[in-house]
Formats: C-alpha cells, sequence, structure tokens
C-alpha cells in the first residue's frame, strides 16, 4: 500500500505525460481528421506500453545524474516534477516533464548533499537546443524528399490520402514506441533504484523488476493518452503553423526519428562502435521535438506564417522549468523529512 | 484486410471522378453537335441531342452524390473533401447551362445564318476547347498536380480567345443592317453572351483549381 502512495507521484507523472505528449505524435493526425481518435489512442496506447517496457534507455543518464535510492525520495522528487508541470501548465509557460525531472534530481543532490556532475547537466541541457534543432533539420530534409517522392511518382489524390493515412498509423505506432522509450526515464527513472517491484515470470512473459516498474510508467502515461489527450489532439497543430495530413505525417517522422536517436541503446552502442558520434540517451521533450520539426516543414515551405514567439517561448522553458523544479523539489524533501519525518537515507 | 479494402475502394472512387469528368466533356461535345446541327439548319436533331444532354446531366448528378457520400462515410482527403465537391458540382453546372442554351436555341429559334453562323461555330468551337482544357486540368489535379498549371493557362487563352468572338459578333449584329429589328440583334447577342458564359464558369473553375492546388502542396 505504501508502495502504491510513493508511486502514485510518478504515476501521476506518467498520466500527464501521455495526456499531454501523446498529441506530439498523433494530435496532427488527429486534428486534421485523418484518424479517428480512438484509433490514435489505442495504437499510442499499446505501443507507449511497449516501448517503456522494451525501451527505457535513458534511465542510466538519470541515474548518473543523481542516484535517488530511497522509495520516499523518489516519491518527492517525481511529485515536485508533477507539481511543476501542473503549475506552468496552468500559468501557460511552455513545459517538459523531462526538464521537470532533471531539476527534481538536481534538487535532490542539493537537499542530500550529493554532488551534481556539472559536466553532465551540460551535456542533458545541449540537448534541449539540439532536439528541437535536430527535429527542424529532420523535418526540412524529410519535407523535400517526400515531395519529390509523390511528385514523381504522380500519384492519385485518393491514393496519396490513403498512403498518409497509413503513413501516420505505421509512423505513429513507431513515435508512440519511442515516445513510452524515451518517456519512461522520466516517469519511473528515478525510482529504478528503490525499485519496489519483483521480476516476473510466466513463462512466455519474463520482464526483469526494472521492466516491470516501466510497464507500470507506461500504462500509466497509456491511461493518459486514453483518459485525457483527446482536446489536445485536437488542437495541436495549429498553434504554430497549419499543416496538411502529408506535413504532419513529415512532423511525425521527424520526432518519431528524434525521439529514436534519444532512447535507442542498440543505435548509441551501434554508433560508438563505429567511432560514430552518438547523441546522449537522455530523455527529452516530445513537445520541443514537435515545434522544431514544425517549424522546419514551414521554413521548407519559405517560412511564411511561421509564429516565432513559440521558439522564445521554449527557450523560457530551459531555464524555468529546471529551476522551479529544482525549487519546490526542496521544499517537498525538506517537509518530508523535517515535518513528517520521513526517512529520505538509504 | 481493412487497408486492402480502402486502396481498392479508393481505386473505385479514382474512377468514377474520372469518368465524371468524362461524361461531362460528352455533354458538353453533344451541345457543340446540337449547336453545329441549328446552324446548319437541323432543327429535328435537336431535342434528341437535348435528351441525351439531360440523361447525363442527371447520370453525372448521382454519381457526384455517390462520390460525396464515398467521400464523407470513408472519412477521404479531409483537407481537399470539400474542394474536390465544389469541383464537381462546378462542372456539373457548365453541362446544365450548355443544356440550357440548347434548350432555348430550339425555342427561339435565332436567325443565325451567314457571317454570323460562321462566328457561332467558331465560338462554340472555342468554348467547348475551353472546357476540355479545364476537364484535363480536373483531372490533372488528382492525378498529376504539377501540370493544372498548364492547362489553366490553355484555359485562360481559349476564354480570351472566345471574349474575342463575342466582341466581333456584337460588333456585326449591331452594325448590319440585314438584321432589321432591335430584339433580333439583341436576342443574337443574348446566345453569344451565354455560349461565352460557359468560357467564363471554366475561367472561374479553374481559377478555383489554382487555389486548390497551392492548398494541396504539402
Amino acid at each position: 500500500m505504501i508502495t502504491l502512495v510513493f508511486l502514485s507521484s510518478a504515476l501521476f507523472l506518467g498520466w500527464s505525460m501521455g495526456a499531454n505528449d501523446a498529441a506530439n505524435i498523433f494530435g496532427t493526425a488527429v486534428g486534421s481528421r485523418m484518424l479517428k481518435f480512438i484509433t490514435a489512442a489505442t495504437l499510442a496506447g499499446v505501443f507507449i506500453v511497449i516501448g517503456s517496457t522494451v525501451g527505457g534507455g535513458a534511465t542510466e543518464t538519470l541515474s548518473k545524474l543523481g542516484s535517488v535510492n530511497v522509495l520516499a525520495g523518489a516519491f518527492g522528487v517525481t511529485l515536485a516534477s508533477a507539481i511543476t508541470v501542473a503549475i506552468m501548465t496552468k500559468l501557460g509557460l511552455p513545459v517538459s516533464s523531462s526538464q521537470a525531472i532533471i531539476g527534481g534530481i538536481i534538487g535532490w543532490n542539493i537537499y542530500v548533499g550529493q554532488p551534481t556532475e556539472m559536466r553532465l547537466v551540460t551535456k542533458i541541457a545541449s540537448t534541449w537546443l539540439i532536439n528541437p534543432l535536430l527535429a527542424m533539420i529532420f523535418a526540412f530534409v524529410l519535407f523535400f524528399i517526400v515531395r519529390t517522392l509523390f511528385n514523381r511518382s504522380r500519384i492519385h489524390l485518393l491514393r496519396r490520402d490513403s498512403v498518409t493515412r497509413v503513413g501516420l498509423i505505421v509512423i505513429g505506432a513507431f513515435g508512440a514506441y519511442n515516445l513510452g522509450a524515451n518517456g519512461i526515464s522520466s516517469v519511473m527513472g528515478v525510482f529504478v533504484h528503490s525499485n519496489p517491484f519483483p521480476a516476473i515470470n510466466y513463462g512466455v512473459i519474463s520482464l526483469s523488476a526494472q521492466q516491470v516498474l516501466f510497464f507500470v510508467g507506461g500504462f500509466a502515461i497509456a491511461m493518459g493518452v486514453i483518459t485525457y489527450s483527446r482536446k489536445v489532439m485536437m488542437t495541436v497543430g495549429s498553434d504554430i503553423y497549419r499543416l496538411s495530413p502529408v506535413g504532419a505525417l513529415i512532423v511525425v517522422m521527424s520526432v518519431s526519428m528524434v525521439l529514436f536517436l534519444f532512447s535507442s541503446r542498440s543505435l548509441h552502442d551501434f554508433l560508438i562502435s563505429h567511432n560514430l558520434p552518438a547523441l546522449p540517451l537522455v530523455p527529452i521533450s516530445s513537445s520541443q521535438a514537435s515545434v522544431g520539426s514544425v517549424i522546419g516543414v514551414a521554413l521548407a515551405k519559405k517560412g511564411r506564417n511561421i509564429n516565432l514567439r513559440a521558439l522564445g517561448r521554449i527557450s523560457i522553458g530551459w531555464l524555468s522549468t529546471p529551476l522551479t523544479a529544482v525549487v519546490i523539489t526542496v521544499a517537498i524533501l525538506f517537509l518530508l523529512d523535517h515535518i513528517l519525518g520521513v526517512n529520505l537515507i538509504a | 484486410m481493412k487497408l486492402k479494402v480502402l486502396f481498392g475502394q479508393s481505386k473505385k472512387l479514382e474512377k468514377k471522378i474520372e469518368n465524371y469528368f468524362i461524361r461531362i466533356m460528352d455533354s458538353v461535345l453533344i451541345f457543340q453537335e446540337g449547336v453545329n446541327d441549328y446552324l446548319d439548319g437541323n432543327l429535328a436533331d435537336i431535342p434528341k441531342h437535348a435528351a441525351e444532354i439531360s440523361k447525363i446531366k442527371e447520370e453525372a448528378a448521382k454519381k457526384r452524390r455517390e462520390i460525396e457520400e464515398f467521400l464523407y462515410t470513408e472519412m477521404l482527403i479531409p483537407d481537399a473533401r470539400g474542394d474536390v465537391l465544389e469541383l464537381l458540382e462546378s462542372m456539373g453546372k457548365i453541362s446544365e447551362k450548355s443544356s440550357k442554351i440548347l434548350g432555348n436555341l430550339a425555342i427561339e429559334k435565332p436567325d443565325l445564318t451567314g457571317k454570323l453562323r460562321h462566328h457561332f461555330q467558331k465560338l462554340t468551337r472555342l468554348s467547348v476547347y475551353c472546357i476540355d482544357e479545364l476537364k484535363n486540368s480536373s483531372i490533372a489535379y488528382f492525378t498529376n498536380i504539377s501540370a493544372v498549371k498548364s492547362y489553366n493557362k490553355k484555359v485562360y487563352f481559349y476564354e480570351n480567345e472566345v471574349d474575342k468572338v463575342e466582341e466581333e459578333i456584337k460588333k456585326v449584329v449591331f452594325a448590319t443592317e440585314k438584321i432589321a429589328r432591335l430584339s433580333h440583334r439583341m436576342q443574337i447577342r443574348y446566345f453569344a453572351e451565354k455560349i461565352a458564359e460557359l468560357s467564363d464558369m471554366s475561367e472561374r473553375v479553374a481559377d478555383n483549381l489554382s487555389i486548390y492546388v497551392i492548398k494541396q502542396s504539402i
């Protein structure tokens, strides 16, 4: 019971991530009525759970940043992150759960007197810039590739519609998988060192303790998608630039690729083994990848009608989100430690 | 399985849309034949032509409703659905207009002999060319969007030529001594304007097509 209470903050964080971030994958498809919400939500839910359970490559970097080895501490960190997300959303400020959790871990380090590796912080912070930039470049390049393909193939408008629809489903599923694989480290990453779950083995289904933990987190994200993402999906896409269904497909491709680059352990190892530059495996904001991608498409279309304020808002989030999370984490840990008398030392 | 059905159904619909434009063009060609028959004095064949156009019109309207229903029930091309339906409707209106003109010719029987016969033949021929290019442009919108621009250019060219012939007819009608009554002069002018309206309508549809193309650019 107490485990469930401690995990509730992570489940809430996962739920809110699902409610908000699934729109970065399926929002444009649902908003432009290329896919029904129920189809998108089911696909997203299933593949997020699979991605969360099988993936989770970005967790290691979070562990290096700070080891939260007490269940109550992990609860405090995720609760602070969830509160940060809620406050920032309420204030209408851009927010990313991944940045909030990083702020939370730094807050934990400060509170327990653990040193924070500044090189790692810089590395993580650099991904906040790389993420939307990379997404923008991918979308820009993909735009010309897709346009050339469609123009050369002289595909019928109706068939193009069917191809786009199938593309949105297939790539959307890939994107949802990567959203789960990348995002789960923000939701459950801090619980890895205080994981309350045992490994399970039911013959065909065999999951390690960490996979069980991530499965639970993935389920919370999926619930967020199914119960609360419809409204966000219906409104997403038109904030920065109005997209056509093919434009939406390009954005989904680009976001999925960026999420994949930042969460695939096998790709990371492959690049390293071939002496190629690899990106750090860290949880990133799919919203920022989505904004970068939409701007990439808009730039490829000569950049008219772009709402550039969205870019300025992202950079505000780079500072305000982790800082707020640090402050709230320290406050919550103080409350748990000194007022409620919860033990925060392993 | 659902995907196979979806692709199969959309293939059927592609054929249906193309057939729709071809049938509209058929009705316009019958209209041309009817006008030529009238100018040659074969008035007996005109009701037959009008009936043929009428039949095609009904068939096209039925086809258009089927296309509309399919697009909505299968949630196809949500971003272009409205444009496609507007295009089909506009093409249908051109056919309807040509049928009306032919019907009125048979009822009012204006005197289009002598020099006017040649002018009206030319006016009708150019208007039909204009509509034919519009049909090509409309089909290209679905199959080869980059070709729409060049077909539209031809639509504009023929529309311009039609305007010139229309003006020429007016000049002839109001300059000649052979037509004694003003009402007859005005009647001939009315038919010249009505036939020229077909190309004006085509020009408007071509303008809309250019906008649909911009909207479809990915």
